[in-house]
Parts: structure tokens; C-alpha cells; sequence
């Protein structure tokens, strides 16, 4: 037996306990498990990732407000003492709520019961696929082959720079959660894998860095891509040592897949959360069903699993951590925004449905809305007949970071490579680092062209501001649009 | 548990370890506008255990290192620790990290009792409903400011005031332990109060500001003060006009707040022995940091003393703070263990922290600089008040920024601004750097309330 499932009848007690007393109870148990490895210049690491592993439980119920509990210390012998300790703890901090706060008088009714848990009993047990379960790879053997390509990258050489390091990480996380609620019994298990290239070079003092990631939903099988891709790494970095600065301006551009993703994701997607909608923080909510970008736009939120695996990624699951099972949620529909994304309790609060994005970083932290694989469609253009169209422009790539602004739809994000393209054909000149501004519908509606799908990266983790870290995944294809570039 | 841990270490026949208990209690309070939305408490205990293996290997001596996270002791089994300790020592023998010493309980020192900032004897609830209420206060404060106590709030909202939009409280009472096998046993307690503020005005634009808090103990006047001064600069922001550069002529930059010490945690991570021994950094003791022979004009030196955040360090090395960088030479090479026997050092402390995590990276200081904050404001520059995001690439120095709220000081007028970007390269501006006599205290952060240089580039949205 495995961990969730010894703890289960203690905690459908613990369930049965909290729905004598409280009109709605669910429990969110976890048990993950994740591991970091990573070769460099600074030594070798494995490590169990103290962010992604754990165990434990967080009880939800409705006490004039959603309260929570959320702890890891549990036993049949213990389960009094959990109970009144739920109690105590969440009442006294009723009591010391400052009394100017307004408390919303909600109905609890079985409608509004219905809202937080459904209307139809639901039981499953759910698994992602894999081909090797990264758990029973050797530790060896993954660090024979990290050690391998990092030496193989800090050993290449360069008349015109010196390779500082080559760093080469692998990292996993296994995810078994389970759901439990009057109406839903819910179990999943998750594995996600990614790998990447963190390459630092150097000339005449000054340092540039390159980074070349791989994310998947599956298990050690990514390994293999780590065999190749550290000189390309390098080279991406020696390539910015000569990078100039560019002149500020609106131009032509054709943006690589990982970099339209973080447009999706960060001038885009943080501001079709509708927890946001529901706080009055984003502009978003008085554009829906009004034209947001050019008819070749379509933009999909979707955890749900796809029959085709291009479209699952690192955020694929079969329920959130509220309980709601995933929709593929199409938020631009050829241009048209059409609906946001939205965890349980915001969708209560705006009179919708969840859209089963309530995600939180742990059993410890709160859940918020989040997007999950966040991506464009594709269109039908090469990628050949984009770069010849451009008079005067260029090809981004390598996004570094980004910044949501639902209030106002500017864009922020940064990228570190910006290949010029003069008469359709790219000139070898780079430049480098780019600013990318602007207003994001602007962006949005000047989009002209499409190639086909191209893929979904996960490398990262979101935040919530500056916390409430989860795994995401974004991209699409190339796209060609004007961007207002610093 | 921790004895039974030792026990399962025991049996995996591991000697060198490191144990780290963290026991928390937080209470959470999450506001929308003046509605609370949820509230939380979370009661948990979590172990990280490092168990290490000295081997040698071709003549040579490595001490290899695997690390465990445990949760309660009530939902784990001693058969599954001892299994986790067997495969952790089994893996650490494929780590072939040059050998180093764990600190032993010499470096613990003697027993320091808790001297930080607390909750004074307050439970985590009262202090979270504390923290809200000040935070509210302040807004009632602004709100009322010049107002009738009869005109309605919502009337004054409409006639441009700022208001709180939302707001998180966390209130967190957490006790740490730290044993090796080296007999050091420490503990401390620490009680953080921390949240994120967003403000909204709609006197002109609909437009809002966000910002986080951090504070040992409670700061309840210092937090007061900030929304104060935080919701009147969203009036200001709601007025602010978008961007544009008229010129091309050198515009100097004056940054406020979290973004001062963005730019300064460059030099607290440049001096990181993790950063030296690779070569990512190329600082040593002695190395002049601002370039200071080919300054334009007058600056700045920079001093940096870095705080302990508290009485031990995650190696459980008793820690004090620490000068670093002296007037402008580095004094000191940081870190752990590890790092600092390679580099032939004494071991510093760790006291910067890595990971995604809410609490801040490092805990430091700096001195009040030379210039009044209005000596400052002279000729035609920029007074960046606040990024949507501002970050400083610790390895390259590179920075850079969209900012929410600037005034732009230009032939004699003063226009707030808002959407340009800036960016540079630290290294390049550090020997411009002027720093104000007023200071600010927040987010792990005591120094200048404001920085002032030269040679960033400054760009807007066309």
C-alpha cells in the first residue's frame, strides 16, 4: 500500500467529523516527490526538491467564509486532536478578523453547496503517462550522463571566448494527490520531467549567459535529449558577447515558439485570470466577446490531458487542487476573447463556473486561479516564407523573463536574442538584451502570420506576484506580428 | 522525531548528516477591497536531512551529498526513513564534490538566546488581525485625510482618492533546529509578519500599484507609514501621462524603494564564494568594485554589511552581521562550508538564501549617503517611484525594468510618467552612484531611500 492510501480511511473520518459541522468540508492530501540533479564548474547535486516534495493534507470548509487548515501530522490515534485543533484555530482567527471588515452574507443553500462540490458523485484514479519512471533510474546513471554532457560543453573551444561553465540540470517531480468531498473521491498521479543547459561564457571581462531547456509530460526518457544541445547552449551565449544594443522602435517580427509563449502567458494569460476579473484588477473583464487580436488568433488554457501528447506538458492533470476537474478552456476564439480562466472560489464570487485552474504551490498554500498549458494555435506558414516577407525586422528567441500587467495590458517581457532580418533573409547580426513593450492587444491584432504548432516549454515556474510558485507551460508557433521593441 | 531519525541514520549506517526541523504556524488572512475572501492556518513540521559520504576515489577525496525531506513523524514510517537514508548515502557516493568539513559545534558557539523582533506574547491570530488592522487604518487615514467625517466613503473614492483593492496578511511563528554529526545543536524561533498590498485609483486612469511587506516581528508603524505613502502615489500614477522621450540627450535615473536594493543585492551575490570558485565572479578581497579611477564625477562609495537574518546560519554557524564591501573594496568572500574551504577561507556564513521562497534573498544594510533627497533633484532627470518589475542579473550585472510611476524633471517642469523601461549594466553605472541621507527599512533591505546614477538607458513605448 502506498502512502495516500493507508492515510485514506483516517481521512474520510476526519471528512465525516468536518460535515457534521461545517455545511461543505473537503480534504486535499499530497504526497510528492521530486528530485533535483544538476553537474557544473560548482560540483555535483541531487537533491530531493524541498519546494516540490512533501506530504500532507489541507481541509477546506464554509464557515461564513472559505477557512481553511492545512497541516502534516496525522494518525487514527490523533484524529480528536486534528479535529479540534481544525476548530480552535480557525475560529479564533474568525475572532480576530478586524470588525470593519464586511463579511458577504452568502446563502448557504443546497445550490450554493452544489457550486463548491458538484451535483454528481465522482470517483476516479488517474495516471499521466510515461515511458521510464524517473524513480527507478540509478542516480549513477543520471549523473554519468549530466557529467558526461557538461564536460563535454565546458571542454569546447572558442577563438573568440572562453567557456566559463556549462551547467546541465535534470529534475522531476511525481505527483500523487488525492480529493476528498462529500460528492468527488479523487485520485491522480502525475510525472513530469525537464532538462536544460545553463551555459556562462566569457570575453575581456564581459560574462553572457545561455540557457536551452526541454519539458515533458512523461518520465526519464527526456534524459536523452541532454545528449545534445550544450553547444548549441554556448553558442547561443558567444553569439551575445558581439550582440549590440538595438535602437528603440516598432518593427517587424517574427517571435520563436518559446517566446510567443511567454507572450501568451505573461502579457496575455495572467490577465484572463479571473480571480483578477473578480478583484477589479484586470482589464480584460470589459473586453470579453469584444475583438482582442487578429482573426489568426486562437489561445487555449487546457490541463486536460490531449490525445495528442504536443499539447500536454508539465501542468497536465485530471483535477485541481480544489477538487474541479480540467476543461480545455479556449479563451480567444479567432480573435474574439471569450471567457477567462478561474479557480472554485472566484467563480462563486463572479456567478460562473470553475474552469478547474484553482492551483495552489503546495497542501500549505492557498489556491488561486493559475493558468495551467497556455498556448496559440497554429496557422499554415512556413517559418521560410515568415522570414522573407520581413522588409526590415527580426527573429526573436530565447525569452529571459516577463512581467504580467492585466491592469493595463502592458507588455513587459525581455528577450535575449534578436536575429535582424533585412529583406527576407536573416544577416547574422544580433542584438541584445531586448525589451519588449507596448499595448498587448496592439500586438494581438498585428499578427499576420502563422506556421503550424510547434510546441509547448515548461521549463519554468510561475508566480503569483512574487510567490506561489507552480509548473507551467506555454508556446505555440511562430509568429509574425509588429512589436515595439527597447 | 529527531531521535528518531538519528536512529534510522544509525541503522543506515550513515555518520555524516545534517538534520533541519522547521515547525511553523501561520495565520493568513486574504482580503478583497474590504471583504475578507478566506482565511487560513497552517500547523506543519518538516525535516530536510543531508546525509553525506566521504569516500576516496584515485587519489582523491570527496565528501558526496544527497538530501532527504521528511514531513511529521506520525506520517512517515522508521522502515521508510532508513530506506530513504540507505539510497540518499548510496547516491551521495556518485557526488564527487571535493572533500570539505561540516562546522562543528566550535562554530555554533556559545548559546545565544533569541534577541529578534516578536509578536510580544501574541498568538499568530491576533497579530495577522493586527497587521490588517493597521493596514485598513491607514486607509481610513488617507481616505478621511482633508475630508468630512460625514461625506461617505464611497463618495470620496469617486472623487479620485486611492483605495486598497486587496490585501494579504501572513503572521508566522517558526522554530528552527540544527544538528549535525558533528555535535552542533542549534535552534532559534523567528515571527515574521509578511504580506502583499495592492492599491487602485481611479482619479484620472483606473490604474493600481502592488507591493510586498516583510518584517521581523511587526513593524506596525513603519507599514502604516507605507500604504500611506503607497496610496498616494497611485493619485499621482492615475495622473501620470505615458512616456515619451523628446531627446536623446543623458537622462539620470533616480530609483526609490525595493529597486535600491535590487541593485545593491548585485554586489551582496558577486561576493558569494559559490559565485567566486566557479568563476562567476571575479571579486576578492581587496578588489576596488566602482571603477572608481574612471568616475565622471563625484560618487558614492558603496558599503554593504549583511544582516543576520538570525543567531545561526543553515549550516548552524553562529552569525553576526558582516561587512563586505568597505567603501567601495570588498572586504569579505560569503558562504557556507563548502565553498569557502575550497577558495583556502575562513567560512563566513551563509546568508543568502537560494530557491524560490517569499522571504527575502539576503538581509543587508546600507549606510546613508551624502545627499539630501531634494540634493539629489537637481538638473533633468528621472524619479522612477515603481517598476511592474525591476531585475539585475546577478552573474552579467545586467538590469532592467518597465516602470509604473516616474516624474520626469525636465526644463523646469515635472511630469509624472509612466510605461518606459530602463536598462544598463550595474558595473558601468556603479561609479555614478549617489545615494540619499534618507533611508527606508523593508523587505530584509536597511539603506538609502534613494539611488541616483548615470548611463542607463532609458527607453519608452512607441
Amino acid at each position: 500500500m502506498d502512502f495516500l492510501s493507508d492515510v485514506k480511511p483516517v481521512l474520510k473520518e476526519l471528512l465525516d467529523e468536518l460535515l457534521k459541522k461545517y455545511p461543505y468540508a473537503s480534504i486535499l492530501a499530497q504526497d510528492n516527490y521530486a528530485k533535483d540533479y544538476s553537474v557544473s564548474a560548482q560540483g555535483t547535486v541531487i537533491k530531493e526538491n524541498e519546494l516540490l516534495t512533501g506530504r500532507g493534507f489541507v481541509v477546506r470548509v464554509f464557515d461564513e467564509e472559505i477557512a481553511e487548515f492545512s497541516f502534516n501530522d496525522i494518525s487514527k490515534g490523533t484524529l480528536g486532536m486534528i479535529l479540534t485543533k481544525i476548530e480552535r484555530n480557525l475560529s479564533q482567527l474568525k475572532a480576530n478578523v478586524p470588525g470593519l471588515i464586511h463579511r458577504k452574507k452568502i446563502k448557504v443553500n443546497k445550490l450554493f453547496i452544489e457550486k463548491l462540490d458538484g451535483v454528481d458523485k465522482i470517483e476516479f484514479d488517474k495516471s499521466t503517462p510515461f515511458e521510464i519512471d524517473p524513480r527507478t533510474v540509478k542516480d549513477k546513471d543520471v549523473v554519468k550522463k549530466l557529467t558526461k554532457a557538461s564536460e563535454a560543453g565546458r571542454a569546447l573551444k572558442y577563438d573568440n571566448a572562453n567557456v566559463i561553465d556549462c551547467q546541465v540540470r535534470f529534475n522531476y517531480q511525481c505527483i500523487d494527490k488525492l480529493f476528498l468531498s462529500k460528492n468527488k473521491d479523487l485520485r491522480q498521479h502525475i510525472t513530469w520531467t525537464v532538462g536544460a543547459f545553463v551555459t556562462i561564457v566569457e570575453r575581456d571581462g564581459k560574462i553572457k549567459t545561455g540557457y536551452k531547456p526541454f519539458s515533458l509530460l512523461g518520465g526519464a526518457e527526456i534524459l536523452d535529449k541532454l545528449k545534445e544541445g550544450a553547444k548549441s547552449a554556448i553558442d547561443r551565449a558567444v553569439l551575445l558577447l558581439d550582440a549590440e544594443p538595438i535602437t528603440p522602435g516598432t518593427y517587424e517580427c517574427i517571435t520563436s515558439p518559446a517566446v510567443t509563449g511567454m507572450i501568451v502567458h505573461e502579457a496575455f494569460g495572467h490577465g484572463v485570470e479571473m480571480d483578477m476579473f473578480m478583484k477589479d484588477r484586470a482589464l480584460a473583464k470589459h473586453y470579453i466577446n469584444k475583438r482582442v487580436a487578429s482573426d489568426l488568433i486562437t489561445m487555449h488554457d487546457s490541463a486536460l490531458a490531449s490525445e495528442d501528447p504536443t499539447y500536454n506538458n508539465v501542468a497536465t492533470y485530471f483535477f485541481d487542487d480544489e477538487g474541479t476537474l480540467p476543461k480545455d478552456t479556449v479563451i480567444i476564439e479567432k480573435g474574439i476573447l471569450k471567457r477567462g480562466m478561474c479557480d472554485l472560489v472566484s467563480a462563486i464570487n463572479l456567478n460562473k463556473a470553475s474552469t478547474g485552474n484553482g492551483r495552489r504551490e503546495s497542501y500549505s498554500r492557498k489556491a488561486y486561479t493559475r493558468m495551467t498549458n497556455t498556448y496559440f494555435e497554429g496557422g499554415t506558414d512556413s517559418v521560410e516564407d515568415m522570414i522573407k516577407s520581413v522588409k526590415y525586422g527580426f527573429l526573436l528567441e530565447d525569452p529571459s523573463n516577463g512581467m504580467e500587467d492585466p491592469k493595463n495590458w502592458g507588455i513587459q517581457c525581455m528577450v535575449n536574442t534578436a536575429r535582424e532580418i533585412k529583406d527576407g533573409k536573416l544577416t547574422g547580426k544580433v542584438f541584445s538584451p531586448i525589451v519588449l513593450t507596448g499595448y498587448v492587444p496592439d500586438l494581438l491584432k498585428s499578427v499576420s502570420m502563422l506556421s503550424p504548432f510547434d510546441s509547448l516549454g515548461g521549463s519554468g515556474f510561475c508566480g503569483k506576484g512574487y510567490k506561489e510558485w507552480v509548473k507551467v507551460s506555454d508556446g505555440g508557433p511562430y509568429m509574425k506580428a509588429k512589436i515595439t521593441l527597447g | 522525531m529527531i531521535d528518531k531519525i538519528k536512529e534510522a541514520l544509525k541503522k543506515a549506517k550513515v555518520s555524516i548528516y545534517q538534520i533541519k526541523e522547521v515547525k511553523s504556524l501561520s495565520a493568513e488572512l486574504f482580503f478583497v477591497k474590504h471583504e475578507l475572501n478566506t482565511r487560513r492556518m497552517t500547523d506543519k513540521v518538516e525535516y530536510t536531512v543531508k546525509v553525506f559520504n566521504e569516500f576516496e576515489e584515485d587519489d582523491n577525496h570527496y565528501l558526496g551529498e544527497a538530501s532527504v525531506t521528511l514531513p511529521a513523524y506520525s506520517i512517515i514510517t522508521s522502515a521508510e526513513m532508513v530506506k530513504k537514508f540507505k539510497e540518499a548515502y548510496k547516491n551521495a557516493a556518485f557526488v564527487k564534490n571535493k572533500y570539505y568539513s561540516l562546522p562543528d559545534k566550535e562554530a555554533a558557539g556559545k548559546f545565544r538566546p533569541d534577541t529578534q523582533k516578536n509578536f510580544n506574547g501574541k498568538t499568530v491570530q491576533e497579530v495577522a488581525g493586527d497587521v490588517a488592522m493597521t493596514v485598513f487604518m491607514a486607509e481610513e487615514d488617507h481616505l478621511r485625510g482633508g475630508n468630512s467625517f460625514d461625506t461617505p466613503i464611497e463618495d470620496i473614492i469617486k472623487e479620485g482618492r486611492s483605495f486598497l483593492n486587496s490585501l494579504e496578511v501572513y503572521a508566522i511563528d517558526k522554530t528552527t533546529r540544527i544538528i549535525n554529526s558533528n555535535e552542533l545543536d542549534v535552534s532559534f524561533k523567528e515571527q515574521i509578519t509578511e504580506g502583499e498590498i495592492v492599491v487602485q485609483c481611479k482619479k484620472k486612469e483606473d490604474v493600481e500599484l502592488f507591493r510586498e511587506f516583510y518584517y521581523k516581528g511587526t513593524e506596525n508603524d513603519i507599514l502604516s507609514r507605507m500604504v500611506r505613502e503607497f496610496l498616494s502615489m497611485a493619485e499621482l500614477r492615475s495622473e501620470a501621462i505615458k512616456f515619451k522621450l523628446t531627446d536623446n540627450k543623458p537622462l539620470p535615473v533616480i530609483l526609490y524603494g525595493d529597486s535600491v536594493r535590487e541593485m545593491l543585492q548585485y554586489y551582496v551575490e558577486k561576493s558569494l564564494a559559490s559565485y567566486v570558485y566557479p568563476h562567476y565572479s571575479d571579486y576578492k578581497v581587496g578588489k576596488e568594485v566602482q571603477d572608481a579611477d574612471n568616475a565622471p564625477h563625484s560618487f558614492d562609495e558603496i558599503n554593504i554589511t549583511l544582516n543576520a537574518p538570525a543567531p545561526y546560519d543553515e549550516e548552524g554557524r553562529s552569525i553576526d552581521d558582516k561587512v563586505i564591501i568597505k567603501d567601495g573594496i570588498c572586504k569579505v568572500i560569503h558562504g557556507g562550508s563548502r565553498f569557502s574551504e575550497y577558495l583556502g577561507i575562513e567560512p563566513a556564513g551563509v546568508y543568502v538564501k537560494g530557491g524560490l521562497t517569499a522571504e527575502p534573498t539576503a538581509f543587508f544594510s546600507v549606510p546613508a549617503g551624502t545627499h539630501t533627497l531634494s540634493g539629489l533633484k537637481n538638473g533633468r532627470y528621472l524619479e522612477i517611484m515603481g517598476f511592474s518589475d525591476f531585475q539585475v542579473d546577478p552573474i552579467t550585472g545586467e538590469f532592467g525594468g518597465e516602470f509604473r510611476l516616474a516624474i520626469l524633471h525636465i526644463d523646469d517642469a515635472c511630469i509624472p510618467v509612466t510605461g518606459g523601461t530602463i536598462n544598463g549594466i550595474v558595473d558601468k553605472s556603479s561609479n555614478t552612484f549617489k545615494f540619499s541621507k534618507e533611508m527606508q527599512k523593508s523587505n530584509g533591505f536597511s539603506g538609502p531611500l534613494a539611488l541616483k546614477f548615470d548611463r542607463a538607458s532609458v527607453g519608452c513605448k512607441l
